[in-house]
């Protein structure tokens, strides 16, 4: 699904990312993993074309994303939620999300086109506001949301385009306990649903190893290591590197 | 005072109000979609008089295509100039966009002057409408409900393309957050170009659709950026309600404030502006800043 090959790239002479190649499966959820500074951030920047690498390349679907903009990777079949929450504060979530629809609904047609389609989008809003759970929020101003809630706007704005491959950048980030739970359980079931392709970084362990099929690890820009989450856990350099004694079992 | 005069001092303050919408409009879409205070605005207000002049050789039967074709023009040099000049200094600081912006200001107006010369230059409406109204037993230009038509026309067209479309509802989204925009597939650098292109025509408009009632030399074109900007601090910047509202104020605060103080007319408005920016800084119906959580 996703390829990134040979990925290099530096900030005034510091190195960010250092020869970083891996690959994300169809279908599977891949955690992106390491300690601050590791290169996720600018790892992640690259693939959503903010940064072109200064060498190698990302490839998805055997497509080449690298040097483009993100409006193109988005076009190509990429879905985005950042960790600053993406929503229109001022507008309600059902704005929000029709909004997104409408952004990518309308590309192969007249530029002109009159809301008379504005029904149809309406559904496809209701849609997926039902799928993130906020159907009885449609009209609350996004402002207003609890920070779980405005994740979710955030992710059912992303599936609007009807991605191949989604992008979530720490989504347990700023959450507390009750809702972490609740967040893990609602990625996994409404992208395992959707079959949807999951690339996503995060801090919290226990998440990662629940969520995880495949797990890469990055280390000072480098790919420390990368396996299952059995293996990962009882990688005696991730340990070292990441993890802490705690996860290692005997 | 009877009712009939007020109705002509009325009329004559919506007209100035007409101009003034045209003007102040374009200013305030690209402030609300690019973020950039454009102090050539009233530079492309003047282009729009001279180019006018320029394709109907000064001949008032031209005006309608005429105004067509400057917009046309407007929309072409909007383009180019977002282009080549605007989009290197977005993301850069605020001076860098001013000192740009008020480059274009000096450059068109020497170009003007190097092109048709630094004459002054009037037009003089086309011979059907070259007649008064009379109104209240005094003379009203028929050529204002030309300009009172023109802005109720452009005011609607764009309520309509704000509202009704899938691009205007794309603008009205650029105002908030263009990487969030980006993120949803839009071609953001396509969108702000056209922005541009479409407040800049907006202003070639509006200095063309002035030139059939007042002379134009390259220095109006200093009046005509003062008079945008109180436009849009009262309206409020980055909005079009805004700009419409500021603007029908302004222009009937002139009309009916040359009745109380003939000579200082001029000084209600100012009064208006410093209780806005006392009161409502952002204007009357700008968005006052907002805060993120």
């Amino acid at each position: 699904m996703l390829e990134i090959k040979h990925v290099s790239k530096s900030f005034f002479g510091f190195l960010a990312l250092d020869d970083v190649s891996m690959r994300v499966e169809k279908g599977s959820f891949h955690a992106l993993v390491g300690p601050n500074g590791a290169g996720k951030t600018t790892l992640f920047n690259v693939v959503v074309g903010r940064y072109p690498p200064d060498g190698g390349e990302v490839r998805l679907e055997e497509r080449r994303t690298s040097g483009l903009a993100t409006y193109r990777v988005v076009r190509m079949g990429l879905g985005i939620s950042f960790q600053r929450s993406q929503a229109f504060l001022s507008m309600s979530v059902l704005e929000n999300v029709m909004l997104a629809v409408l952004a990518h609904q309308g590309r192969s047609r007249a530029l002109m086109r009159s809301f008379s389609a504005e029904s149809e989008a309406k559904t496809t809003a209701y849609e997926l506001i039902g799928w993130v759970g906020l159907a009885d929020k449609t009209e609350t101003p996004t402002a207003a949301l609890p920070l779980g809630d405005l994740k979710r706007v955030d992710i059912a704005m992303a599936l609007a385009g009807k991605p191949k491959l989604l992008l979530l950048d720490e989504p347990l980030a700023g959450l507390s306990r009750s809702e972490r739970v609740s967040m893990v359980n609602f990625i996994e079931g409404l992208l395992r649903g959707l079959g949807i392709t999951l690339l996503f970084t995060e801090h919290d362990t226990d998440a990662v190893l629940r969520l995880a099929d495949r797990i890469t690890v990055l280390h000072q820009g480098r790919v420390l290591a990368e396996g299952g989450p059995d293996e990962i856990k009882n990688d005696a350099r991730v340990i070292e590197a990441f993890l802490g004694e705690e996860y290692a079992e005997g | 005072m009877d009712i009939g005069f007020l109705l002509l001092q009325f009329l004559t303050g919506l007209a100035y109000a007409s101009s003034l919408f045209l003007l102040a409009v374009g200013l305030s879409l690209i402030f609300g979609a690019l973020g950039i205070v454009n102090f050539a605005h009233g530079s492309f207000y003047m282009l729009g008089a001279y180019l006018l002049y320029w394709v109907v050789r000064g001949n008032p039967e031209g005006l309608w295509w005429g105004m067509l074709l400057v917009v046309a023009l407007g929309l072409v040099i909007g383009a180019l100039v977002e282009r080549l000049l605007m989009r290197p200094v977005y993301g850069r600081p605020e001076h860098y966009q001013i000192l740009l912006t008020y480059a274009l200001l000096l450059v068109i107006e020497d170009g003007v002057k190097l092109l048709f010369g630094p004459a002054y230059k009037s037009l003089g409406p086309p011979a059907a409408l070259a007649y008064p109204v009379w109104i209240a037993g005094a003379p009203f230009p028929a050529y204002y409900f030309v300009q009172i038509a023109l802005a109720l026309l452009v005011a609607g067209l764009l309520w309509f393309f704000l509202q009704r479309t899938r691009t205007g509802a794309l603008v009205r989204a650029a105002t908030l957050d263009r990487e969030m925009l980006e993120a949803l597939g839009v071609n953001v650098p396509k969108l702000l170009t056209a922005v541009f292109a479409l407040g800049v025509a907006l202003a070639t408009l509006g200095g063309a659709a002035t030139l059939p009632m007042q002379t134009v030399s390259p220095g109006i074109a200093v009046e005509a950026v003062i008079s945008a900007f109180i436009v849009v601090v009262v309206g409020g910047l980055g909005s079009v309600w805004g700009a419409l509202l500021g603007a029908f104020l302004i222009g009937e605060i002139q009309a009916f404030g040359v009745l109380i103080l003939p000579d200082f007319a001029i000084a209600f408005v100012y009064l208006l502006m410093v209780v806005v920016l006392l009161v409502r800084p952002w204007g009357l119906l700008g968005r006052p800043p907002a805060v993120r959580t």
